[in-house]
């Protein structure tokens, strides 16, 4: 029963066809999509992305414009003195990071940690392309799940301090190598140096849509600072329920309140992702949902919530990878695999509740 | 009479000890993940804090007027203070805050160690100071009592090791094992103070409590306290985890805890396989994908790790004819019988499936079978018995093994979010050791390990999108017409120059069985991720080089002399010095018979058991020899001097000997008669280590008359530079300088421990 309902279902071929009916041309995967990046330069705004269809689309990214009238660098300062008594995410644990004091996600003060950045080819379809997604990955993390299998970064902050020019050193060099996207990993910490960094870059010609990849619990007020900013969100949608997100993330009790509230500030800001012509989304709300053994997410809930709230073709990645990682075998619930069943009735309920752009991953690709 | 008695005393204390070191080992292990930094770490604190018992604690048996009675208090103190120490290590990870499968760094390693191991290393060490002056008082107060020890504590050792090994790990759990010895160690000091019945109230008191003690223990055995004192313990390990089955093997630990019809499968305390629902996605790409690749995959090897998913997974491709999987632990494979699901009964009773109970590289070495896909899966050259299936040798090995077109899959830690140094040249030291050997070698990276696929055919590993979905469908293994996208995304295009400009500027070092760079760049990679402070430190230790051993050896010489000009009197540090260097190249030479033996033979238990057996006789017999003819020696001086060169002689002749033999391996018919060269190597290397402690004894004895104290300082000396072999040895001088470079510093302590001691003055050598 489960394998047939995978096989049938659950599949690539499914989900292509979902995103087939909303956006026209993705009738050919981006991965066989030739695209070529046009050299950029600090005076080329624009950059043009060809399909092998032959049309061709040109992309400003959001923030653009407001770093053109010198908005960018006028709400990068704001931001930045925020941190005054640190208020970046709803910790708003209020200490003075800029006289070097650690907060709650152990930031060391003003300064940056990346962890990493390359160009990725794992991220989501529609992000990678050819080129793939420029991610950078940064340190420390205000949420910190027991699960967590980024521990070392986010737990440990491992990783490299580096200066606002670096960073936006990076983007200009993930443009370079032919990435489809900047994708900032955990940015909610460090969104004063993104926004400072990102003014740095667009100056230098960086013309990539911003990925603002995070937890999900995020700031209203911060959020709206991003407006007209940031081009694609990607949150995740962890948990339904207060009691549970106290549980697994640090106390963390208005989780599913605060969350809710981001994501629709973000659906206002950005819309529906759909596909471009070259089957990339540049600018739109992506969802992710980690369903976790027995529920634990509150995933269904979930998935009525956003059937509920936002339009029925909203992006959700349904994701199935959980593994008990970390301090998960605290958790006896929790310190196990998900099985079939579980990750059926999610995707069955988001169905059921008319999702059409639904990112499902077929493990059971195979006969069995 | 009472001499026989001291006797047994002694070899009951030896035996003792190993049962403490190898119980208390293994809890720690469990604890603390066995990689070899943490296994150096637990051994070099036993090591210390036992010379410091040698030394200072042992030094209280010369103030004291009850010798026998003191030595029975701290053999009844050592005994209690073993089951207290595997309790408190059980309950170490929730008293330090730490998780379950979390794993924790050097500091935190060396602290909780160094103070569970503190009362029972220190009480053991302060029992050997204790039995030489009690032997002497018993016997004859002279130089032998303490080389007479020696030999009777390492014959309690060999004995520990075999019965420990074949007995009372397998088939006892730790806390039976604790009583067991508290039993034994109260029943040795009954028998030594029995004579003193009649001579005081102290005398009856204490044995009347020895009496107590083992009725005690005899009823904690009997009334199943013992087994319930271990079960509260193993669920405080396991803490609100429902362990459902918790067992040693001779190769390690194995926990399992279930939970909703899953069963994980802990490994040494690491969570290794989770039945029935594998990692789904790793096992998929990890298998799929080189089956994919190939063009026809017929016979298949697994080497470790193919139950639990992968098996399972490599018989959807219907052209596969044979799978042979080699796991080292049968009791992995019993166990996963035992508590059986779908999955893990299919794959292992599937007909094609041929189970083999062996190391792996042994069966690589011994199968006259050739095939198509050979995986290895064990993840990590973590330490050096890991490290054996990272090396060229072990690669061409390999390729000798695969068909024409053949493909080897391996696995190695990566991360698609941290990507630091120490990643970068771990992976970087496996693909340039792959390429020397294979001319193609493609590298899938992922998010918590990295997929290597190497073979000569160059179709096999471009990994052709187009080609590997046409083999989809001429295979009719899948249910729809496409790859899913977790496997499509392995294979974008933008993965083959991902990973070369990952490695870019890392290192090009080649791991080789007897330069293990891979041990070197794993445990610097887990530094990296657990202690990063500690990890700068231990980084830098790759400049190692011959040059830094002698720019670190030569101003010691030159502070020495200067000193001894001033003050003369300099022979007992000279000594001390030789034994140190002595125990330093003892270990070194145990490790480095045991580790070649593995990269020729394989992982066999019974004959590392016989090799450490025979390097422990070969101690014992040179001790003895030396402390027989000790009284009529004249010239102590000059065998002392001899067994200094025929040590420099050994250190400089081994890698000759074990390069040629790992050269040889390829005549099969030569190499059972090679195995016998290994036992006489680690009897001879144990002969001239055990001879010069007696003799050192004496040496020391002409300037001093406090024969406890002297040694209990030799001793010390001799644990000192075990302790130093045992972790500069195997965590930087192999990784780094390997078997050569590694016996040169061994020479080159060895010269000057010689330099040193040929050039004492006369006078003060009066033997």
């Amino acid at each position: 029963m489960i394998d047939k309902y995978f096989s049938k279902k659950c599949t690539r071929k499914e989900f292509l066809n979902t995103t087939a009916t909303i956006c026209a041309y993705v009738g050919v995967s981006s991965s066989f999509i030739g695209c070529v990046r046009k050299a950029s330069s600090n005076n080329q705004k624009k950059i043009e992305f060809s399909a092998l269809s032959g049309r061709s689309r040109s992309f400003e990214p959001a923030y653009m414009q407001h770093h053109e009238s010198g908005e960018l660098k006028k709400r990068a300062e704001q931001l930045w003195a925020v941190m005054e008594k640190c208020q970046l995410c709803p910790r708003t644990c209020g200490v003075n990071r800029l006289k070097g004091a650690k907060g709650y996600c152990r930031a060391p003060g003003t300064e940056l940690v990346v962890s990493g950045y390359h160009a990725h080819y794992g991220e989501e379809r529609p992000l990678v392309g050819r080129g793939g997604s420029g991610t950078i990955f940064l340190s420390h993390c205000n949420l910190r799940c027991v699960f967590c299998q980024n521990w070392a970064i986010s737990h440990h902050g491992r990783g490299s301090k580096t200066t606002v020019d670096t960073f936006a050193r990076m983007m200009l060099q993930l443009q370079k190598d032919g990435c489809h996207n900047i994708n900032i990993v955990t940015p909610t910490h460090y969104s004063a140096h993104l926004l400072k960094a990102l003014d740095i870059a667009a100056a230098k010609g960086l013309r990539l849509p911003i990925v603002y990849n995070t937890c999900g619990w995020e700031s209203l007020r911060i959020l709206k600072m991003l407006d007209g900013i940031v081009d694609i969100y990607l949150p995740d949608f962890k948990y339904w329920d207060s009691n549970v997100s106290a549980t697994y993330s640090s106390g963390a009790k208005n989780y599913p309140e605060i969350t809710r509230m981001a994501i629709l500030e973000m659906q206002r800001q950005v819309g529906v992702a759909s596909p471009d012509d070259d089957g990339l989304i540049k600018r739109g709300l992506m969802i992710r949902h980690l369903v976790m053994p027995n529920n634990a997410g509150g995933s269904e809930q979930i998935m009525d919530w956003v059937a509920e709230k936002l339009p029925k073709n909203t992006y959700v990645n349904i994701m199935a990878q959980y593994t008990p990682n970390h301090k998960a075998y605290d958790y006896p619930e929790i310190s196990r695999r998900i099985t079939d069943d579980e990750y059926k009735r999610v995707v069955e309920r988001a169905k059921a509740r008319g999702l059409t752009n639904l990112d499902i991953q077929g493990y059971r690709w195979l006969k069995r | 009479m009472m001499r026989r008695r001291v006797f047994v005393a002694i070899v009951v204390m030896g035996f003792g000890g190993l049962v403490a070191e190898i119980l208390l080992l293994r809890e720690l292990l469990i604890v603390f993940s066995g990689n070899e930094l943490s296994i150096g770490i637990i051994l070099a604190n036993w090591l210390i804090l036992e010379a410091f018992g040698c030394i200072y604690p042992g030094r209280l048996v010369e103030r004291s007027k009850f010798k026998l009675e003191a030595f029975s208090f701290i053999t009844i103190l050592f005994s209690l203070s073993l089951p207290a120490a595997v309790f408190l290590t059980r309950i170490l990870k929730s008293a330090i805050g730490v998780s379950i499968g979390e794993s924790v760094g050097f500091f935190t390693i060396f602290y909780s160690s160094f103070l569970i191991l503190l009362p029972v290393s220190l009480l053991h060490g302060a029992l050997f100071t204790f039995s030489c002056n009690i032997y002497a008082t018993y016997s004859r107060h002279d130089a032998s009592s303490a080389g007479k020890v020696y030999v009777y504590e390492t014959v309690g050792t060999i004995a520990a090791g075999i019965v420990c090994t074949y007995f009372l790990i397998p088939y006892l759990h730790a806390f039976q094992v604790a009583i067991g010895v508290l039993l034994l160690n109260v029943i040795v000091c009954m028998i030594l103070l029995a004579p003193y019945w009649n001579t005081g109230v102290l005398q009856k008191t204490s044995l009347l409590l020895l009496g107590g003690f083992a009725f005690a223990s005899v009823y904690a055995i009997h009334s199943g306290r013992v087994d319930a004192f271990h079960e509260n313990s193993i669920k405080k390990q396991w803490r609100k985890q429902n362990v459902v089955h918790y067992q040693n093997s001779i190769y390690g630990n194995i926990c399992i805890i279930e939970n909703q019809g899953q069963y994980v499968f802990f490994v040494d305390g690491l969570p290794t396989i989770i039945t029935p629902i594998p990692d789904i996605q790793f096992v998929e790409e990890f298998v799929h994908i080189p089956l994919l690749a190939h063009h026809d995959p017929r016979s298949i090897l697994f080497l470790s790790g193919g139950a639990g998913g992968m098996i399972n997974e490599a018989l959807q491709h219907a052209s596969i004819e044979t799978i042979e999987y080699a796991e080292l632990d049968p009791m992995l494979l019993s166990l996963l019988g035992a508590f059986p699901t779908p999955m893990t009964e299919a794959e292992l009773n599937d007909d094609r499936v041929d189970v083999k109970h062996i190391d792996g590289r042994l069966l690589l070495k011994s199968t006259p079978n050739s095939y198509d896909l050979i995986f290895i899966g064990i993840m990590e050259p973590s330490n050096l018995q890991a490290n054996r299936f990272f090396t060229k040798e072990f690669f061409t090995l390999a390729k000798e093994r695969l068909n024409e077109g053949g493909i080897l899959v391996l696995g190695a830690p990566g991360s698609m979010a941290l990507l630091n140094d120490e990643l970068k040249n771990l992976n970087s030291s496996i693909y340039h050791t792959l390429h020397r050997v294979f001319s193609g070698v493609r590298v899938i990276p992922g998010d918590s390990r990295n997929v290597f696929l190497s073979s000569n055919s160059e179709e096999a590993v471009n990994l052709e999108k187009t080609r590997m979905l046409q083999r989809v469908e001429q295979r009719s293994i899948a249910a729809d017409i496409m790859l899913p996208w977790h496997i499509e995304k392995k294979l974008h295009h933008g993965w083959e120059n991902w990973f070369d400009q990952f490695i870019e500027g890392s290192t090009g070092k080649v791991n080789r069985d007897f330069k293990p760079m891979g041990v070197f760049y794993s445990i610097s990679y887990w530094n990296a991720l657990v202690e990063p402070s500690f990890g700068k430190i231990y980084s830098q230790l790759e400049g190692v080089s011959i040059r830094t051993i002698v720019v670190l050896l030569v101003p010691f010489l030159v502070i020495y002399f200067l000193m001894r000009s001033r003050k003369r009197d300099f022979v007992r540090l000279a000594i001390s010095f030789s034994i140190i260097t002595t125990g330093f190249a003892g270990m070194i030479f145990s490790l480095i018979v045991i580790f070649a033996f593995q990269s020729v033979y394989g992982y066999v238990f019974s004959w590392i058991g016989l090799l450490v057996a025979a390097f422990m006789g070969g101690t014992a017999a040179g001790a003895m020899l030396l402390t027989r003819r000790l009284d009529r020696m004249e010239n102590a001086t000059t065998y002392f001097i001899s067994i200094e060169l025929a040590i420099i002689c050994i250190s400089a002749l081994l890698p000759v000997v074990l390069v040629a033999v790992n050269e040889a391996w390829s005549s099969q018919g030569t190499l059972h008669v090679y195995k016998l060269l290994f036992l006489i190597i680690s009897f001879i290397c144990g002969m001239l280590v055990g001879s010069q402690f007696p003799l050192a004894n004496k040496l020391y004895l002409a300037s001093s008359s406090n024969l406890s104290r002297t040694a209990g300082l030799l001793y010390a000396s001799d644990l000192l530079g075990g302790w130093l072999g045992g972790v500069i040895g195997a965590i930087v001088l192999l990784p780094i300088l390997g078997l050569t470079g590694t016996c040169i510093t061994v020479v080159m302590l060895k010269v000057a421990s010689l330099v040193v001691m040929a050039t004492q003055p006369k006078e003060q050598i009066t033997i």
